[in-house]
């Protein structure tokens, strides 16, 4: 496995274990009808910027121990480098990643236009979304980095 | 425009460079070794700058490193 896909897998990994821990906090608090009073779009707020900031610290720790383990493993230090491929391809993902994007962006507004959805439901299909293009986004890079292009 | 080939001799010009190796040439043309394996293997086209970088590594004209092949 080359370094930009560890550092992909990586992504992908820490973005799946946070949106876990993600989940079964909210259906936690679902379940203790946080979700029904006046301040449950404050609470999706909140919770998505610890979401954020936890998808980041776990992608980065991830990485370090990716980047260990190899290092570990094969007993070579890898060099950093970028090139016009790998810039394609975050660009390819990114476009992908966009439209998965868009595609829930659209689901939410067609939830929030019928009758009797809340806004905090609309934020969280949104948030799904986002976790959703992320995911995409990175299965897309894998599978271009395993192709070739 | 008609999607082309575009076909390569890096392997053979490697192995006539005193068997450089696919991370050897990567290095000397500031790219990773996995995208010397996808131009070789012709699942990449690299860009016009990459492809005189080889060419300019071999000491060869463009045209003798790479080649292209239109689609019928």
């Amino acid at each position: 496995m080359s370094q930009q896909e560890r550092r992909v897998a990586a992504s992908l990994i820490s973005a799946l274990i946070v949106f876990a821990a993600y989940a079964i906090i909210m259906f936690g608090m679902y379940q203790e009808g946080r979700f029904a009073g006046s301040g449950a779009a404050s609470l999706v707020g909140k919770s998505t910027i610890a979401l954020i900031v936890a998808s980041i610290v776990a992608s980065i720790v991830l990485q370090i121990l990716f980047a260990i383990g190899h290092a570990v493993a094969t007993r070579e230090h890898e060099r950093m480098v970028t090139d016009e491929r790998d810039k394609l391809i975050e660009l390819k993902a990114m476009q992908i990643s966009y439209l998965a994007f868009s595609v829930g962006f659209l689901i939410s507004m067609i939830v929030l236009a019928l009758e009797g959805a809340t806004a905090p439901m609309v934020l969280l299909i949104i948030v799904v979304s986002m976790f959703a293009a992320s995911v995409v986004g990175d299965l897309v890079k894998l599978a271009l980095y395993r192709r070739g292009f | 425009m008609g999607k082309g080939q575009i076909r390569n001799n890096i392997r053979k010009l490697r192995f006539e460079h005193d068997e450089m190796t696919q991370q050897q040439l990567a290095e000397k043309v500031g790219v990773t070794r996995q995208t010397i394996v996808a131009i070789e293997k012709a699942k990449y086209s690299p860009s016009l700058q990459l492809a005189f970088a080889i060419a300019h590594t071999f000491g060869r004209p463009l045209q003798e490193v790479f080649s292209y092949e239109a689609e019928e």
